[in-house]
């Protein structure tokens, strides 16, 4: 089955048995490994892909389910000449990074939160990453991590890379 | 595995009976973890999902008609729903969960701890369901007959949620509790739904999850508070109806006695987050 979407915003179109699940496209098929498999059952976030904006677990999706959508992996967040962007840099300077596994889908569903809120209470921040796990870091440096975030976005300086459609 | 995304029900349904072991799929969030053991090669989806009239919240005729494929985390952020069902929607999953799962799905899946039912319970909803041989309205509370078993027949979509407006002038709250505060099945779960005269009440409705094989009425409950005044603790008195009305068990995840000490708890907090008492327990 011929699946077409936007990837990062750019135009991807894969040829794939439609029982392929998206993470499965995403990282065999596309070769961006950035996403990570946790428990293939949706309970970890670690595999969280923005579709359309919203985060979603991509071991929960079927190959049909990105037919004419537009996806974000981790792989999209810095600019075209490698510099990283804001919420990278902030889990970055905060320790917020231990083993790392759990980094990209924390990180998606950051971005997620901070596109529609530029200043989260903490509680905000809690329940946007409510389904994102994280064994080493006991969640308070990530915590920091996206407050220093969303300071990071309010300077005007970064560009986010923007998501074209079909282009 | 064979993929089939029909664009109306009346080609849903004839795919179905073209393909009967077709599998019926919206947000997939309960039937990927259950395909994620086993293999899908020679499984057959019919998703429902691009079927525009099974998508949307409409209000019209005195009716809130809900699609069957609306995405739980628009339930949530819903104005026009009532409050209960809002809530319970928002008590699923994680947001990644809550941005794929629709509420046809957390009905059918027919768990006892679907968040979104004591809501459809104590808002009497009727449910829409939909086979070539045509249409038939279930009340909510004929649709469940055991743990994750439901009336829906196998050549049959549930197609509409139908809450009737009236019950915008009631008001209604949704409690549930976890092991953890996110991406957690309820220990118990509960729903409340209220119709005050002055400080009288003139109706209510009482629904717990978790409890029971599938969802319940606390119908004792309901019938002591029909009819009493407002004051302090009135919800904290009905322990013993509640006892009466409740046959929770112990298993993995809470103890019988503890799942009575939770009910409890759920019954005031709704009850007064509803009635506007304060004393509504922790904000969550």
């Amino acid at each position: 089955m011929r699946i077409s979407f936007n990837c990062n915003g750019n135009p991807a179109v894969v040829d794939v048995d439609p029982g392929l699940r998206a993470i499965d496209i995403i990282r065999d098929v596309l070769n961006l490994t950035g996403t990570k498999e946790g428990c293939g059952k949706g309970e970890c976030g670690a595999c969280t892909i923005l579709l359309d904006g919203k985060p979603v677990n991509s071991c929960l999706i079927y190959a049909p389910g990105l037919e004419g959508r537009s996806v974000e992996t981790i792989e999209g967040l810095q600019n075209s000449g490698g510099t990283l962007h804001p919420i990278q840099e902030a889990y970055l300077e905060e320790g917020a990074v231990q083993c790392g596994y759990c980094t990209p889908g924390m990180i998606m569903s950051t971005k997620a939160l901070l596109d529609k809120k530029t200043d989260p209470t903490v509680k905000e921040i809690e329940n946007a990453l409510s389904g994102n796990f994280c064994r080493c870091t006991g969640y308070g440096k990530i915590i920091n991590a996206v407050k220093n975030s969303a300071e990071k976005l309010k300077d005007s300086s970064f560009v986010k890379p923007q998501i074209k459609d079909g282009k | 595995m064979k993929y089939f995304y029909p664009e109306s029900i009346k080609d849903a349904l004839e795919m179905k009976a073209a393909v009967p072991e077709g599998i019926f799929i919206a947000g997939g969030t309960d039937l990927c973890v259950i395909f994620s053991d086993t293999s899908i090669v020679d499984k057959t989806l019919i998703d429902l999902t691009r079927i525009a009239s099974l998508k949307g919240i409409k209000k019209g005729d005195g009716k809130l008609k809900i699609g069957a494929c609306t995405k739980i985390a628009d339930i949530a952020e819903s104005v026009d729903v009532p409050t209960a069902l809002a809530q319970g929607a928002f008590s699923i999953g994680s947001p990644q969960i809550r941005n794929s799962a629709t509420i046809g799905g957390n009905i059918c899946n027919g768990s006892p701890c679907g968040d979104t039912l004591p809501p459809l319970l104590v808002l009497s909803a009727r449910f829409v369901l939909e086979s070539s041989s045509g249409k038939r309205e279930i009340p909510s509370a004929e649709f469940f007959i055991g743990p994750k078993k439901t009336i829906l027949r196998e050549d049959e979509i549930l197609t509409h949620i139908i809450i009737d407006e009236v019950m915008e002038k009631g008001a209604s709250a949704f409690k549930m509790f976890g092991k953890r505060n996110g991406q957690v099945i309820s220990q118990v779960n509960g729903a409340l739904w209220i119709l005050l005269n002055n400080n009288t009440i003139d109706d209510i409705r009482i629904s717990f999850g978790s409890v029971a094989p599938v969802p319940v009425r606390a119908e004792k409950t309901e019938l002591f508070l029909q009819g009493k005044s407002l004051k302090k603790d009135l919800a904290r008195s009905c322990r013993d109806y509640l006892k009466d009305d409740l046959k929770p068990i112990t298993d993995v995840r809470a103890s019988e006695k503890y799942r009575y000490i939770l009910a409890e708890t759920i019954l005031n907090d709704t009850f007064n987050n509803a009635a506007n008492m304060g004393d509504c327990g922790n904000e969550d």
